[in-house]
This record gives structure tokens, sequence and C-alpha cells, in this order.
């Protein structure tokens, strides 16, 4: 798997030491196919509120037989490194056209594709938030290390 | 000195506004408006006890909103909530020449720093300001706020539709029956058309659109390109935080069914209403669809116009949505209102264009930033494949069995499910 692609999904498993995060991740399962214009796809499976991540498709068809069950998020490695990095918001990427998603509307007859949306990007600022918590515990203890 | 056209056309625009205003204030006065706004903000924006309610309207907008805020801010407080009211000068702004819905250069608009820290702050935004509806799709702060941070934004749900409000503050409601109207039947009737669409999509059939003016669409959809979940009525209460995200649902009454996204499109669309033209049209114009995009225009200098405007990028389709509504009749005195908000059965819009990047034709791409509606046309027919879903204005779902069962919850199935008759001459 790829640098950027590993570093997007574990700053996404971080999320679960949120927190906030456990809670998170159990409100839909979901498989969320990445498509990459400039990388190797890969893909996320959050089920049972655990994350599952690993290199190339799925085999979900997104787009008919298995629209209930999975997503496709069209971005970049640009995109991922920016938001794992910390310099890019991931939703005000949408608007930079660096970032789709795939339906638009349903992600099953009962929940909204606009949930899963926000569902996503929560995550990925839970695991910034945690990932930033812990690196200032780890920065606060090398201060006072060996004295 | 004689009065100039324009001067004579200014004169009745400002007092067909005033009168609006007078209505509004009265709705808002009435026991009636008091009890759907008070729905709106118990079912629809789920406020609990001591949650933080921020309240935002605009002074620049005499559209007497201001009676609306003060009854919803007596609601926030009587359900133990706090209200925190913010009155702006201008929220987010109207392009010249636009309409309300109109979303024309304005997805990296940056509101005023300290409104965005006030929405941060709030757990809940009920915002009453002109333009707010669509906020969260079609500017990167909102959305942001919206998907992002989870804020939960209400966007001018009190008195959005103006079929339903009538012109006389002495009776200021037109049509009780379809604010009151249950919103379990309306999940019911969202969720049943929702299947009927899906299962043709999924069949990849071809969806059929037609009315009387002319229009003649087909087009093709993924499934989960059709809309919203039962028909973006609110579910109450909520299954979780994400049901708030965006401003497509948590709506009481005001119904809605179709599509996201077209994967193709071809046809024409006859308007007499555009939001991007600034509402009403002096004359038909008949908008030509290739591939999911405007390939161009017929009616005079409203269409140049039209063409004029969208040239600098590509325009395409961005959601096809019609009312679900059986009681919003949109007309007043036998006439079609054209600047319906689309809330009844068998008016139908198409909105052009949206900020991001979307799947169509089998493809990556944009559909352009500039937001804007042709419509509501009335009338409509739309076939799903083999299956009609609307004819000629008449929903057939109201004629289903599982919806009358459901129905017979809330009263005569009968009455719930009759739907308003269109005038001969609409």
């Amino acid at each position: 798997m790829e640098k950027t692609a590993r570093l997007f999904c574990e700053l996404l498993v971080q999320a679960l030491e949120h927190p906030e995060g456990a809670a998170t991740a159990r409100a839909f399962d979901r498989t969320l196919q990445f498509d990459l214009s400039d990388g190797a796809s890969f893909y996320v499976e959050i089920k049972n509120g655990k994350i599952r991540y690993a290199q190339g498709d799925s085999g979900l068809d997104w787009k008919y037989r298995d629209w209930k069950r999975a997503s496709c998020v069209h971005t970049s490695s640009r995109l991922l490194e920016g938001v794992v990095s910390g310099k890019r918001i991931i939703s005000d990427a949408f608007f930079d056209h660096a970032i789709g998603f795939a339906p638009r509307r349903l992600a099953d007859p009962e929940t909204s594709a606009g949930a899963i949306v926000a569902w996503f990007y929560t995550l990925v600022r839970l695991g910034l938030e945690e990932a930033q918590k812990k690196a200032w515990e780890r920065h606060r203890a090398s201060l006072f290390e060996g004295k | 000195m004689e009065e100039t056209q324009h001067e004579k056309m200014a004169a009745v625009k400002e007092k067909t506004r005033a009168a609006g205003a007078e209505v509004t204030r009265a709705y808002a006065r009435s026991e009636f408006g008091r009890a759907i706004i008070r729905r709106e903000i118990v079912e629809g924006a789920q406020i609990k006890a001591g949650d933080h309610a921020l309240l935002l309207w605009e002074t620049s907008v005499a559209d007497g909103i201001e009676e609306v805020v003060r009854v919803a801010a007596e609601i926030v407080r009587e359900l133990g909530a706090k209200s925190i009211i913010m009155q702006l000068d201008e929220h987010i702004p109207l392009r010249r020449g636009t309409a309300p819905g109109a979303w024309s250069y304005l997805e990296k608009f940056q509101p005023d720093p300290a409104v965005v820290n006030a929405i941060r702050g709030a757990d809940i935004v009920l915002d009453y300001t002109r333009n707010s509806r669509g906020a969260q799709k079609y500017n990167q702060v909102f959305y942001t706020l919206s998907m992002y941070y989870g804020k939960r934004i209400c966007a001018r749900r009190a008195v959005e539709a103006p079929e339903v409000l009538s012109d006389d503050p002495e009776a200021p409601v037109a049509s009780p029956e379809a604010l009151s109207y249950p919103s379990e039947v309306l999940r019911a009737i969202g969720r049943r058309v929702n299947e009927t669409l899906i299962a043709a999509a999924e069949a990849r059939d071809t969806f059929k659109l037609t009315n009387p003016w002319g229009t003649d669409l087909r087009f093709t959809a993924l499934p989960g390109d059709v809309s919203q979940p039962f028909g973006g009525i609110r579910r109450y209460p909520a299954a979780n935080s994400f049901d708030f995200s965006g401003d497509d649902n948590n709506r009481i009454w005001n119904a809605l069914a179709g599509f996201a996204m077209t994967q193709s499109c071809d046809g024409v669309w006859v308007a007499k209403h555009s939001t991007l033209l600034g509402g009403v049209l002096n004359a038909p114009v008949t908008v030509k669809f290739k591939d999911g995009l405007i390939v161009g225009a017929d009616g005079g200098e409203e269409a140049k116009k039209l063409l004029e405007v969208i040239a600098d990028e590509p325009s395409g389709v961005h959601a096809i949505l019609m009312g679900l509504n059986p009681k919003a009749a949109p007309f007043r005195r036998g006439e079609f209102m054209l600047d319906n908000n689309g809330a009844g059965v068998g008016t139908c819009h198409i909105a052009l264009g949206g900020p991001g990047l979307f799947y169509r034709h089998g493809a990556w791409s944009t559909v352009g930033n500039k937001h804007f509606q042709l419509g509501n046309i009335p009338k409509i027919s739309l076939w799903a494949g083999n299956r009609c879903v609307v004819q000629e204005g008449r929903l057939r779902a109201l004629s289903d069995p599982a919806i009358k069962k459901e129905a017979e919850r809330f009263g005569d199935p009968g009455k719930l499910l009759s739907q308003f008759d269109w005038p001969e001459t609409v």
C-alpha cells in the first residue's frame, strides 16, 4: 500500500481512540472505495465499529449491485497528504473539485448519502484531534526526559 | 413628471413585498402558525432542554421574518433551551438579478467571522435569513460547518413555500391541510415513490418526464442518486446526529422526491421562472439538454441572457425534484403560481450546477458552480421505465394500499390521500 494512503487509513484508525470515536464509527457499516487520480486505489471497510483497510478494489459494485453497502471516494494522494499533514480541511477540498463522492443521495433506502459523507469527515476530524493530542503528550513528556 | 414603466413595476413589487411581509407576520402570530413553527423546532430541528440555539435574521430584508424569529425564540425558551438571537444587516448576499435559491459565484463567499464563530459555539442554528437554504451545499464555509464540524443548521424552514400562504393577512394560511399534513404519511409516500424509482434505476431503465408546456426529458440515474430517504421528511426522533447533515432532511411537510444527479439526460425543459434570471420570465424559455448539460435555449432575450450567464462553464443537471404533498396546491385563484416552491404533487423543478465533483455520464466531472432552478412546472408526467409514477400531475402512489394503511392511523385515508384538482387553465 502506498505511504500516503496508509497514513490516511491510520488516521481513520486513530479516530477510534478519540472519546467520541467508537460511537461514531458504529453509526454505519460501509465500505469506502478510494479512487485516486494520482495513485493506486484502496478501500476502507468500517463495520461494527471496526476499521479495516487494504490496497486495491473491494470487489463491491458501488454503482449498481452493491450501492447499499459501498460508496466511491474520488480524490488524490496529494489531497490525502494535505489532510494527514493537517494542512487541508478535507471538506473544503470538495469546493476545489479535489474530492467527490458517489452515489450522491442515498446510501441505502433509509440513509442519505450525505450522512455517510458527514460521518466519514467526522472520523477524519476525530482522527486528527486524537493524533494532535497524542503528539502533544509525547512532546510534553520529551521535554522532561532525563530530568 | 411621468412615472416610468420601471418605476411602476418597482412600485408593484414593493406593494407585493409589503403585503407578503404582513402575511408572514400574521402567520407567526396565529395559533396555527405558532404550532407549525413549534413542530419545525421540536420535530425538525429537535432542540432539547439545555441546548444553546442561535437564531439568525437580517434587518435588510423587510419580509416579516422578525415575527417568526420572535415566536421561535419564545418556543426555544419554552423547551428549556437558551435562545441567542443574532441580527445581521445581511448574511449571505443575493447576486444582482437573481432570486433566492440561486447560488451564483457564492461557493467561496466568506461569511462574517463573528457569525461563523457563533455557529461553531451553538448546539443548533435556526437560520431565518433570506438566502440560507442551500448554503450547506453551495458554500464552502457552511458545508464544512455542517459536514465536517457536525453543526446542526436548520435553514429557513418556517414559511419557505409561498404556495401555502395566502396574500391576505386576515387569513394568512392558504393551505392549512398542507402544512399540518401528517409527516408519517408523507414519509410513507416518499418511501413508496423511492421504491419505484430505485427499482427502475437498478434495472437501468430510462426515466421520461413531460408536462403540457413542452418539457420532455429522458434520463438515467444510479440507484443511489435517487432522492433523499422518505421524501426528506424528518425521522423523529433522529436515529443519529448525521441525520442532520446538509439541508435536505428534517422537513415536516415539504416532501420531495426525484434525482440528485443523472447519468444521461437529453431533451428540453420549458421554464417560465428561473432563480438565475430573477424569478418570473417574460416569455417561456426552452432549455435544451444533451448528455446532462445545457446546450442551448430558445425564447427571446431571457434565453440569450441565460446562455450568457452560464457561458463561462458547463452547466449540468444537479437535481430533478418533484413535490409529494397532496394538499400543497400551487395555484391561487385558479392561476398557477410561477414562484411556487414545488411542494405540491405534480410539480417539478430542475436544478442546474453545484460546486463539487460528480460521477456522471460514466466519469468524474463538474456540473458548474452556479446553482439555479428552472421551474417549478405543473402537471408533470413521470415514467420510470414502464411504470407510471405521476400521470398528468396526479401521483399514482396515493392510491397504493400500503399508503392507505399508513394514512388510516391519522384520519380518513380517503380525505388524506385525495389530491387537489388541477384547474383546467393550468
